[in-house]
């Protein structure tokens, strides 16, 4: 590789990379892995798969139609293939999610589907499917002072007394226009880079979060329901391990040997933590939410 | 039957009824499902199951990308069935870019859901907290689609449901996967028969009085019941309940003169192949 590719700051990782990505953080060090421009076989003839993606023990494909192929290698490398004519920001976007997510559970790093804050010197999760709110959650308190980790993939390596910590992702939220109407003026708001030249979700810059990785103190579970009120409630034991197994980012993208792995390592952070799951109705008012997340947190020992 | 049995119909035509009497068949257990546990028959426009399955997100494509994509899921779906897997959709069965959006390769059959027109108009606009009129109208509307995507992100991907004669048409006029209708309003006067001849189309393997037991714990009482204990999780805001009246023929007395005529203007043709009379009752009697 050229010696010219930048070095990004990524999930914990210095990682080179030919795709340029100035929504990232450059950085100096010794290289983890690398993002090369390069061949990618059309298919593994794997076994295992989905219809856009193949599975082996050290190597998984994704193919996005239109934009690229991804062939994510060892937990050390990850080369691109693109397709005629792929949209930049595309190739970009697709690249940063679940190819990144692979090459940490590749590397034995627990990637959560959450979005993270610092709050009070430690980290605080948010996992739930798309359109469960995390994104908007972590904006809301981003935008109150708090400090974003990360933003939809959120990687935990364990601590030396088995605590989960969590280091930064890109420096930004990705935010559809109508969650961007509660923390911008419009003309503010237009100012944004959309994440894709023809959706209504765009790339909000954020100050980015210190590189030291930072304790994971709780998460939250968010759901919406159809009562009109706010709910708060812990889950315990089985339930914990329960939520991070089935909040972790792209799990049958996980080779079937390393399950156990996996599931060892949702049950060791599960033991660390506190989960608990926020019920909200879809169009609660937004303030109220954070409101009551804060006020919930005032209760962390 | 192995591949997907898609449960169809437009909202509100009782294919909730069906997934719940099919859950209570598939399960078999002494005490009637919870309403809140379906999972036997998820929805086909499930976020979740989209991106989980195919390994990107829906979030980072465009509604015609996600038309394009969503055959793939369906296939991937179908290629690990080893029965009949059972998805429930509202979506037309549109053709996209001459790409249909449910590929015959993966489909099993459908089980075609139904219900008088009238009656529909009346609980879709209890169930989307509009006017009876304006349920109508959106029955009536070629382009009409649910969690259509814009500045937000909905639950839910997209799903053009035609009209209500288009959405009967896209299911039923082809020759490419067998085909079963299911009228609600059988499903109230005869619960039992009407399971029975599902069971046999979808090849169910069904033990003596497992239609019986799943029919008395799909009774209305029964849902109504657990709506006021519980809830239900799959209620629109909008409405005050899901389980409301499941009555049919409430036309009779909910819609005026005006609104019967509309629909059987808008319908008359689909209306009479399913055997709903669409003759106004002002002007008495069948044609």
């Amino acid at each position: 590789m050229s010696s010219k590719s930048p070095l990004y700051s990524l999930f914990g990782l210095v990682v080179q990379s030919q795709v340029l990505c100035p929504e990232l953080l450059e950085t100096e060090g010794a290289i983890d892995a690398q993002i090369l421009l390069a061949e990618v076989p059309t298919s593994l003839r794997a076994e295992r798969g989905g219809s856009l993606f193949e599975v082996e023990e050290d190597r998984a494909l994704l193919t996005v139609p239109g934009v690229a192929r991804y062939l994510i290698s060892s937990g050390r490398e990850i080369r691109v293939a693109l397709e005629p004519g792929a949209d930049p920001s595309a190739i970009r976007l697709f690249l940063l999610g679940t190819p990144m997510g692979v090459l940490l559970h590749q590397r034995g790093v627990l990637p959560l589907h959450a979005s993270a804050v610092a709050v009070d010197g430690a980290a605080i999760a948010f996992v739930g499917h798309s359109g469960a709110g995390k994104s908007t959650m972590v904006a809301g308190l981003e935008r109150r002072g708090h400090t974003l980790i990360t933003d939809d993939i959120c990687a935990l390596s364990r601590g030396a007394s088995g605590e989960s910590l969590v280091a930064p992702g890109p420096p930004h939220m990705k935010l559809w226009a109508d969650a961007m109407s509660h923390f911008f003026e419009e003309d503010a708001a237009r100012a944004f880079e959309r994440v894709r030249p023809e959706m209504e979700k765009y790339r909000v810059p954020t100050t980015p979060a210190a590189a030291k990785p930072m304790v994971l103190r709780r998460v939250y579970v968010l759901r919406t329901w159809n009562k009109p009120t706010l709910s708060i409630e812990p889950l315990e034991g089985a339930r914990k391990l329960e939520a991070l197994i089935a909040n972790t980012y792209r799990l049958r993208m996980v080779e079937p040997a390393r399950k156990s792995r996996h599931f060892l390592h949702c049950a060791e952070a599960a033991s660390n933590l506190s989960v608990r799951k926020v019920f909200r109705p879809q169009h609660a008012p937004f303030g109220e939410v954070v409101g009551m997340v804060l006020q919930d947190l005032g209760s962390v020992a | 039957m192995k591949g997907i049995v898609w449960l169809a119909s437009y909202p509100k035509s009782g294919n909730t009824w069906v997934r719940i009497l099919l859950s209570n068949l598939l399960r078999g257990s002494d005490a009637p499902v919870s309403i809140n546990a379906l999972d036997p028959t998820p929805i086909a426009s499930a976020r979740h199951m989209f991106d989980e399955r195919l390994g990107i997100a829906a979030s980072d494509l465009t509604p015609r990308e996600i038309a394009r994509l969503r055959p793939r899921l369906y296939e991937d779906l179908a290629r690990g069935a080893t029965g009949p897997l059972f998805l429930k959709v509202h979506d037309a069965r549109l053709v996209e870019d001459g790409v249909a959006l449910f590929p015959t390769t993966a489909s099993a059959g459908v089980v075609y859901i139904v219900r008088d027109p009238r009656d529909v108009a009346i609980s879709f606009a209890h169930h989307m907290g509009v006017s009876i009129d304006r349920a109508i109208e959106r029955m009536s509307q070629e382009s009409f689609t649910l969690a259509t995507t814009g500045a937000r992100l909905a639950a839910q991907l997209e799903q053009r449901l035609s009209t209500w004669s288009g959405h009967a048409s896209s299911w039923l006029d082809h020759d490419d996967f067998p085909q079963h209708v299911v009228r609600y309003e059988d499903l109230q006067t005869d619960p039992s028969t009407t399971l029975s001849k599902l069971a046999l189309f979808a090849g169910l393997t069904v033990e003596p009085g497992a239609i019986d037991r799943a029919v008395s714990h799909s009774a209305f009482e029964e849902l109504r019941r657990q709506e006021d204990l519980v809830g239900f999780r799959e209620r629109p805001p909008a409405a005050e309940r899901f389980f409301r009246e499941g009555k049919a023929g409430q036309w009779r007395t909910g819609l005026t003169p005006a609104q019967v005529e509309a629909i059987s203007r808008d319908h008359a043709v689909m209306m009479r192949r399913f055997g709903y009379d669409p003759s106004p009752p002002s002007t008495g009697g069948p044609h």
